[in-house]
């Protein structure tokens, strides 16, 4: 699609509301506390549709898509998953952290993991090293999606797309802290939300509705419309019975334990919101995540019909909602409004995870292991260097985008799961759970995800996705680790509620 | 067939959202609140 005015038109005034909202954040930004977790004041509807946009990511309208025209009905279950992640990060994380964090002013997870396992420099430098390695990966992913987005949008080359927008996040993230993440979160929440629900319709009805599309994927393989493939005979049969149930593990858990999501639930002002966000959060995204695939579907369709032809690059599944919605609505103002949709679903969470590189590195790295004496504003400072930095590193290997985008998004969760899953699980229902158990389930899970991913991509496929491997092997060291070294003591279990329950018991 | 899936296919995806939609609910309903 050429340039046009009206899209440049809409897509500038969008980039000056972000802009905007970023400058008047920064006029509330007072302490550290203020730009790390927007001083904990986010209301009940800023902190569900913030879990949402965190989870979301630029798989929501590129990757899900593709990977709808990809796989078919065997890969819906993503769409399940990847929404209970929000649900599963607030029930089975936040709860507790929230109640914890009132009594110690956690700023981050990693504060957790220093008191949970009495160890301020270990754990927590392992932690903060292992969640900026994990969160670039992730970011790399996003920023390639974006890329996806930009070079379709302007037919311009991907480099010069990708310092646009780059450059318009990195503003409003370095000014704004989680104040400005949260309300553009928003503002790039609602109109995600109704932009998919307005446009993926219009797809779906152009290529026949649900039933005609579903007849058609059959006839090009009829396994597409069956909820998992029997065995792996193709490069697109990958989602087996035992594939799903490692990737339901990865999704649901994996994403709920990264920390640009997990941190969220600390920025909450009151502990009741937990009570409906979980299912508020999952349905919402359950009914955007759904329409998209269906969308995937009904590109597939289009195109095994000679309707549609996609671009002849290697990641062509990729822009199939895009490829999608221009072909069902030659309307150029719904061109500028999609336009304006599918940045703000890659945006939402690329701005969450440069502040979480930059706080990660400023407040666990910089001022409690290096430097203690350091106060709020130089904090801030180094901060808003690394948001700039995590931008600059991930851009240059965003530069060469992967064949499919979702396979780099998921081996960023796989590395997720793998180190932060275990020590956050035990350390929260674990009374035995000990530092040395921690670490050792940290650099265990960090380094098998790394053999396990590199054999999979490399060597051989391994049956299911390569973190539940390293999960396991995660698990295995937690446990016989910890159970040869000394607990913690009560005093600290208890002030960090740890034991096999949610809410504090009567 | 419903919706030109097979039966099995749809009563799979049917399920598999009502289960959790379910669970969410229960614990919304369940839930302790307490007061900050």
């Amino acid at each position: 699609m050429d340039a046009n005015f009206v899209t440049i038109g809409v897509i500038v005034l969008y980039a000056v509301l972000l802009l905007l909202i970023g400058s008047w954040a920064s006029k509330k930004i007072k302490c550290s506390a203020d730009y790390i977790v927007a001083g904990r004041s986010l209301g009940f509807w800023i902190f569900t549709i913030l879990m949402v946009a965190s989870v979301c990511s630029g798989m929501t309208l590129v990757g899900v898509s593709g990977f709808g025209y990809a796989s078919g009905w065997p890969g819906i279950w993503e769409q399940i998953f990847v929404p209970l992640a929000a649900s599963f990060a607030i029930i089975i994380f936040g709860v507790k952290l929230h109640n914890i964090s009132k009594n110690t002013g956690y700023l981050t997870v990693e504060d957790y993991f220093a008191h949970r396992f009495e160890s301020p420099r270990a754990v927590r430098g392992v932690a903060a090293v292992a969640g900026i390695v994990v969160s670039l990966i992730y970011l790399v992913g996003q920023y390639t999606a974006i890329s996806i987005v930009l070079v379709w949008l302007f037919d311009i080359d991907h480099r010069i797309a990708l310092l646009i927008a780059a450059f318009i996040i990195t503003v409003y993230t370095v000014i704004g802290g989680l104040y400005a993440v949260s309300w553009t979160t928003l503002i790039q929440g609602l109109i995600l939300i109704g932009g998919v629900i307005i446009l993926a319709p219009l797809v779906i009805l152009k290529a026949g509705g649900l039933t005609h599309i579903n007849e058609v994927l059959s006839t090009i393989d009829p396994n597409f419309v069956q909820p998992y493939y029997p065995t792996v005979y193709s490069a697109y049969s990958y989602c087996t019975p035992e594939f799903l149930f490692s990737f339901g593990i990865l999704l649901m858990v994996g994403l709920a334990c990264a920390p640009h999501v997990v941190n969220n639930v600390l920025a909450a002002k009151e502990s009741r919101f937990f009570r409906w966000s979980p299912l508020i959060a999952f349905v919402i995204y359950l009914v955007v995540m759904l329409l998209v695939k269906f969308s995937g579907f009904a590109v597939r369709s289009l195109v095994e019909e000679g309707q549609l032809i996609l671009p002849a690059t290697i990641n062509a599944q990729d822009f199939a909602f895009m490829y999608g919605v221009e072909f069902a609505s030659p309307n150029v103002f719904v061109w500028a409004l999609f336009a304006v949709i599918v940045l703000a679903a890659v945006m939402s969470t690329t701005d969450r995870l440069m502040l979480t590189i930059g706080t990660m590195f400023a407040w666990d790295i910089y001022k409690n292991l290096l430097n203690p004496k350091a106060n709020d504003k130089q904090i801030i400072r180094l901060s808003q260097v690394c948001v700039v930095l995590s931008a600059v590193i991930s851009l240059i290997f965003a530069l060469n985008p992967p064949p499919m985008l979702a396979w780099l998004i998921w081996m960023g969760i796989g590395v997720m799961l793998s180190t932060f899953a275990v020590p956050f699980l035990a350390g929260l229902y674990w009374r035995r759970a000990t530092k040395e158990g921690a670490l050792a389930a940290m650099l265990v899970g960090l380094a098998a995800s790394g053999i396990f991913g590199y054999t999979h991509q490399f060597v051989f496929k391994l049956p299911v996705h390569f973190s539940l491997y390293s999960l396991t092997c995660a698990v295995v060291a937690m446990i016989v680790v910890s159970l040869l070294t000394k607990p913690c003591s009560e005093e600290v279990l208890d002030a960090t509620m740890t034991g096999l329950y949610i809410q504090p018991r009567d | 067939m419903v919706f030109g899936l097979p039966l099995e296919t749809f009563l799979a995806v049917g399920i598999g959202i009502l289960i959790p939609t379910i669970l969410l609910l229960l614990w919304g309903l369940r839930f302790k609140e307490v007061t900050d």
